[in-house]
């Protein structure tokens, strides 16, 4: 014959095997009904066994079990009940039920108490109460259970405040504790907002207030509505479905809906990506959806049932407002009456911007109200008058989001501006994003207006911002592509954008100025963390990009903003650091003299356009903006095609004649102390070098230009060009140095110079002017060798010469060279180097 | 067994993981830290005033290996976070005298 736990084997097996099989929920009341047979039947049998010493008592399921809600992994929370002590006896009856199903590895939390330690548990422990709140008499001696039951109810009644109070505050505490925050990437299917707990707080209350015995119950007496109740219970269903997938997948009791999990749960439940979404996603929208749904309908009930424990709010009392048609009902903002919604729609903007206004909360009824009507409500494209207030909300900087967020959940925001539905409690599956698309938008704008108040460098560059206006929009929409594109979500947001503030009739140039903003709000975060802020290149790229500091200012804000809106990982202060270097290196450049027109960057973009069509983006990119900025497009041509002559050569160039001077395009490898070298052997050889321009390729190419006079003999000049082309091969290699030759040169050309006076030996060192460079300048007499030798000083000091102009002023000349340190920033300590470069000069003229 | 850890650019991480993917190392502790070296700090002046920037953003990799596999992976490492310039970063080896995994209580190389 089959025993008792032989039959629920076999019927547990049976129901889980079904449940995995199929997608439905895991029948919650079947199973616990399982084990009801169990313990009735093995009460029998024991009452046959043990007939000679029986002790009277009760077996009391508790808890979950009580409520009939048992979920695959759930303890048995069972209480045997005794009218006063137990004997021996009574404990071995008592292992007759647990041991069968410890054996089959099944968790059974059972207590053993009399009626008088009953009584004192439910006082002295919340959880033993609330376990006996759910009770339900399984079997035995039922007039021991209805004694329990009756000193219970007594209790209850005597201490409802307070047992009410003790719920509503473990309740708030524990949504503090499992807030938003990490919940929402792996939520908790309990303890959550959201969660289980907050439907058993729901039910405890109503139990204790209304002696309510089931959840229908909470629809029957008008405490939910039909709507609501059925929207709660499909949600309850869903969480308590996925609960069950979990448990069976990992086989232990957790509630923790881990990451890595995520995405077998969603098969098990059959969810099936679309388009736009993977299955994971659309199934975490959906998870999130329901839990916002119990937490709603929570905060609801709480609200609907008037805690008389909870009026000791101290805030400051609003009786009444002005705005027709709206009052103040117990301390919340509601509407006089219904019938006013549907004669003036209007009034549904109009509550949201009272309350912000007198900074009073929106009462649950409006909230439901609102839902039910917003269809009434023209949409922000059909009435420009109500597209003003919303923005006025939108701007209000005292508004930190609470207006906005109730304007979400009442679905004002995905009726009024119809392209947020497409975001609406959207789910981004991966370990970074706390919240849906549409939360996430809202904070974003949170986070942006909490820079007001910022001390660091943020709050500069927030208040300096004059037109918020268009920051404020940016950060709204900056992720509403994320609803209609999988992949580009940015160009795809700006495209949309474009269309929304078009049809609001914005200006022109804000409707720019946001898209712009909305296309680009990546650029920052993705070059801090892709690319090396420490290079000058990365920095040229971005100000390219953004084209000048207000941009720049909108999208540092945009992009810190929207990475704190995101959550803790995605925002750590290693971040923020990369990302503050990078915004004060590309903020520079724009103060740059070279760079500071605002043309400039539009310009550079257009060559650069250009030229990335003909050679590729990969060459282009490696010119600096100096390069691009100074060089004619056709010139540039030109050095591609030579450095494409280059291969394993030591170096090439090519030389242009005009009537008075030469033009030297000279491309090679970036030997060190090149331009030492190549000065040397022109002076060498009689050419004066009138200019210098050295540029440098980000893949070691030195392509300098140097404007020189023609060689003396202009008969023989090929032959010339030959003879120093073959010294500056010997002095590349390393064959031979010119230097020291170049020092003779010089002390003749000064033997001739009359009057040499040390007042006209300068040297200016400006760090201001140029973002990347220091600028050094070098008054001197005209002599030969002079730019050799200053050359090759600089090359001593480690300094990178990047650029140089040379002008003669009669006998005088001047030398700019525009350098860094080896480590390609600025030089720090510009008074030795003054000391240095001053003390050179003057003993070359000594 | 040895430890090798490697202090490179952010920007560099990727390609330095995937490099390593690539010869078969699936393991690594990875961090973001902050340190100076050569690449001393520097200041950024905004608005006029100045912000001295003293600890540089770096990632630090850290990969337990054999004796026997530590010259490929510093080779690998050392490849694909080289950019030429000051501040491609460090590569540290260090002897490792035991290992444990937790959940199997297995040793040493069996823990790898």
């Amino acid at each position: 014959m089959q025993t008792p736990i032989d039959i629920l084997k076999i019927k547990r097996k049976k129901i889980i095997q079904n449940f995995t099989n199929t997608t439905k929920g895991f029948p919650l009341k079947d199973y616990s009904f399982c084990f009801d047979n169990y313990f009735i039947s093995t009460f029998e049998n024991s009452l046959k066994k043990f007939s000679d010493n029986f002790v009277p008592f009760s077996i009391i399921a508790l808890g979950g079990y009580g409520r009939e809600e048992m979920c695959i992994k759930s303890d048995i929370d069972i209480l045997f009940l005794f009218e006063k002590e137990m004997t021996q006896s009574a404990k071995d009856i008592i292992y007759e039920f647990v041991y069968p199903l410890w054996n089959i590895k099944i968790d059974v939390g059972y207590s053993v108490r009399t009626l008088s330690e009953q009584k004192n548990e439910i006082k002295n422990n919340i959880e033993s109460f609330t376990a006996f709140l759910d009770a339900r008499f399984l079997c035995g001696f039922s007039p021991l259970y209805m004694n329990a039951k009756k000193k219970f109810n007594d209790y209850v009644n005597s201490k409802k405040d307070k047992i009410v109070k003790e719920l509503y505050t473990l309740n708030k505490e524990r949504h503090k504790k499992f807030g938003d925050l990490v919940n929402q990437i792996e939520p908790n299917l309990k303890n959550g907002q959201g969660g289980l707990r907050d439907y058993h707080t729901i039910l405890w209350l109503s139990k204790i207030l209304f002696d309510l015995k089931t959840k229908e119950e909470l629809k029957t007496f008008g405490y939910f509505s039909e709507k609501d109740y059925e929207e709660f219970t499909e949600s309850l269903e869903l969480i308590f479905n996925v609960r069950n997938r979990l448990q069976t997948l990992i086989s232990i009791k957790s509630d923790i809906l881990y990451f890595e999990h995520q995405k077998k749960v969603a098969e098990k439940l059959g969810f099936k990506k679309n388009e736009l979404k993977t299955d994971v996603e659309i199934f975490l929208s959906s998870l999130h959806r329901s839990m916002e749904s119990i937490k709603e309908n929570y905060l609801n009930f709480l609200e609907h049932i008037k805690l008389p424990a909870l009026s000791d709010k101290k805030r400051k009392v609003i009786k009444s407002v002005e705005k027709e048609g709206l009052c103040v009902r117990d301390g919340k903002l509601e509407f006089k009456s219904s019938k006013i919604i549907p004669k003036n729609p209007a009034i549904l903007m109009d509550i949201f911007q009272e309350s912000l206004k007198k900074k009073i909360n929106i009462g649950g009824e409006a909230k439901k109200l609102i839902k039910e009507f917003i269809k009434l409500l023209p949409t922000c494209y059909e009435n420009l008058d109500l597209l003003k207030s919303f923005e006025k909300i939108l701007i209000n900087e005292n508004e930190d989001t609470l207006t906005l967020f109730s304007m979400l959940s009442t679905n004002f925001i995905p009726h009024f501006i119809p392209e947020f539905k497409n975001i609406e409690g959207s789910i981004q599956y991966n370990q970074y994003h706390l919240y849906p698309v549409d939360k996430h938008s809202i904070k974003t704008l949170g986070v942006v207006k909490s820079f007001k108040n910022n001390k660091e460098i943020l709050g500069e560059v927030y208040n300096k911002i004059k037109d918020k206006k268009s920051l404020f929009w940016a950060a709204l929409l900056h992720d509403i592509g994320k609803g209609f594109s999988k992949t580009a979500h940015a160009e795809e947001g700006a495209k949309i954008a474009k269309i929304m503030l078009l049809k609001m009739r914005m200006p022109v140039k804000r409707v720019n100025i946001i898209t712009f903003l909305i296309k680009n709000h990546l650029l920052l975060v993705e070059s801090a963390t892709r690319r090396d802020v420490f290079d000058k290149e990365t920095i040229s790229f971005v100000a390219s990009r953004v084209k000048n500091s207000d941009n720049l200012s909108f999208l540092y804000l945009l992009t810190i903003a929207d990475s704190k809106a995101t959550g803790p990982k995605a925002f750590t202060s290693w971040k923020k650091e990369l990302l503050q270097v990078l915004f004060l290196k590309v903020n520079e450049l724009f103060y740059d003299t070279d760079f500071s027109d605002k043309k400039t960057f539009t310009l550079i973009e257009k060559k650069r356009d250009e030229l990335s069509k003909i050679y590729g983006v990969d060459l282009i990119d490696k010119m600096s903006l100096r390069y691009l900025l100074k060089t004619q497009t056709e010139n540039i041509k030109k050095h591609i095609d030579l450095f494409n002559t280059l291969n394993d050569k030591i170096f090439v160039w090519d030389i242009k004649k005009t009537k008075t001077t030469r033009e030297i395009t000279f491309c090679s490898k970036n030997y060190k102390g090149l331009l030492s070298k190549v000065t040397s052997v022109l002076t060498y050889n009689n050419i004066d070098i009138l200019n210098a321009t050295i540029h440098t390729w980000t893949n070691d190419i030195a392509m300098n230009v140097f404007t020189v006079s023609p060689p003396p003999d202009e008969i023989f000049e090929d032959e010339k060009w030959e003879k120093i082309k073959k010294n500056i091969d010997e002095v590349l290699s390393g064959k031979k140095e010119f230097i020291s030759k170049i020092e003779q040169i010089a002390s003749k050309e000064i033997a001739g110079l009359s009057n040499i006076s040390k007042k006209n030996l300068k040297v200016r060192i400006d760090n201001k002017s140029s973002s990347f460079f220091t600028i050094i300048n070098i008054f001197a007499y005209d002599i030969k060798g002079l730019l050799s030798m200053l050359v090759t000083t600089l090359y001593e000091e480690n300094l990178d010469i990047k650029f140089s102009i040379i002008a003669s002023i009669g006998e005088k000349i001047v030398d700019s060279f525009y350098v860094t340190n080896a480590e390609g920033q600025k030089i720090e300590n510009i008074d030795s180097l003054k000391n240095i470069l001053l003390k050179k000069l003057e003993n070359i003229f000594s | 067994m040895k430890k090798i850890e490697a202090i490179i650019k952010p920007f560099k991480f990727d390609e330095v993981k995937d490099a390593l993917a690539e010869i078969g190392i699936q393991g690594m502790t990875v961090t973001e830290v902050k340190g100076y070296g050569r690449q001393k700090g520097h200041k950024e002046v905004y608005r006029d005033a100045e912000y001295i920037i003293d600890l540089i953003p770096k990632i630090k990799i850290e990969v337990v290996t054999s004796a026997k596999a530590t010259d490929k992976i510093v080779k690998v490492i050392q490849k694909a976070a080289y950019s030429g310039k000051i501040g491609d970063g460090k590569i540290f080896i260090s002897p490792i005298e035991e290992a444990i995994r937790i959940r199997t209580g297995e040793k040493n190389s069996n823990a790898l």
